[in-house]
């Protein structure tokens, strides 16, 4: 039997991709959540390697990733479960949410895609920094409504993510931000789901301010982004 | 559990067909989820099976898009090249966000507790 039997089952990249994913999750757990063993980072660097060693195409590797992407889409229409159980927070300072993320939203996607122009990077990877600060899955959806390229966009994301985790404490330490709650919407807003993760550590408040700041850039940023780059750009 | 996926299914399915058949930029998901948060919100709590389904499908949130990600393998020889300011343009503009929000909440934020 010929191992290309094996590698180009769709079931081979099933495996690896939910095997990785779960034991980066349980290192990170045991390791008190350091930001750095993100399972997400390290699956993905896994994945890339199987497909690399392999020698099999992406296509090949989709073919039984595909299931666990098709879940997307469902779990987008999700995050309304935990927005609508954080409904009582959010009415407590609603216009405060709302004109935060109105403003934060264009400035965290345009200030990036300005300075990638500026660099004259290749417009693919240009366009593919908008969406950056959304929740993956809606930037995602984002980086297809507007032409881009989504896998180029997760990078961004996933940067964007876990630089927020590692370093926005020292941040806030710095520039003496000390109300857990503006510490913790910040964060959400800034570097949505892996962000939120840790804004828990800091408390349950921060974390669940992160949770109402990362669900309301999401919404925000799936809307608004894919009309100012219809009209603008 | 299955109702829950009914659910969440006959939402995003509603909100593509409605995103398609009028050329909406915004994704159908997006759609489908604004229109489920209002109908959270007009029943006024949360069914059983939904929320089930819907803290599944989020804890393993992080899961589900490492298969888009791994479309990296395709865009080498580009990251190779740009990396710095891609680094550069992705981590200074999280701070600048990051900066910006906490500022705006603080300043329009009841000051309260």
């Amino acid at each position: 039997m010929d191992m290309i039997y094996v590698t180009h089952h769709p079931l081979a990249s099933l495996m690896i991709t939910l095997c990785s994913f779960s034991a980066f999750q349980s290192l990170q757990k045991r390791c008190n959540g350091h930001s750095l063993l993100n399972p997400v980072l390290w699956s993905i660097i896994c994945c890339v390697s199987y497909v690399e060693l392999t020698g099999i195409d992406y296509e090949t590797y989709m073919n039984g990733a595909q299931y666990i992407n098709f879940l997307l889409g469902p779990v987008i229409v999700a995050l309304a479960v935990p927005l609508y159980r954080f409904l009582e927070d959010i009415k407590k300072d609603v216009a405060a949410f709302i004109i935060t993320v109105l403003i934060a939203c264009p400035i965290a996607g345009f200030s990036a895609y300005f300075l990638m122009v500026m660099a004259h990077t290749p417009p693919d990877l240009q366009q593919a920094i908008i969406p950056k600060s959304a929740s993956t899955p809606i930037a995602i959806e984002i980086a297809k409504k507007i032409g881009s390229v989504p896998s180029l966009t997760v990078i961004f994301v996933i940067m964007t993510g876990v630089s927020g985790s590692l370093f926005s404490t020292y941040f806030f330490k710095l520039f003496k931000i000390k109300n857990e709650r503006a510490q913790g919407f910040a964060i959400g807003v800034a570097s949505h789901g892996i962000g939120a993760a840790r804004a828990f550590q800091i408390s349950e408040t921060a974390g669940t301010y992160a949770i109402i700041g990362m669900s309301l850039m999401g919404i925000t940023s799936g809307i608004m982004l894919p009309i100012l780059v219809i009209f603008f750009l | 559990m299955i109702n829950g996926f009914i659910i969440l299914i006959a939402f995003l399915f509603v909100g593509d067909i409605i995103s398609t058949f009028f050329e909406l930029p915004i994704p159908g998901a997006i759609i489908g989820m604004i229109m489920l948060f209002i109908t959270l919100i007009l029943r006024k709590k949360i069914d059983p099976s939904i929320d089930l389904v819907s803290r599944g499908l989020i804890s393993a949130l992080g899961m589900l898009f490492v298969p888009a990600s791994v479309g990296v393998v395709q865009y080498f020889d580009l990251i190779q090249q740009q990396w710095p300011i891609m680094l550069f343009a992705g981590i200074s503009t999280m701070f600048l966000t990051l900066g910006l929000t906490a500022f705006l909440f603080l300043r329009l934020s009841k000051k309260e507790e």
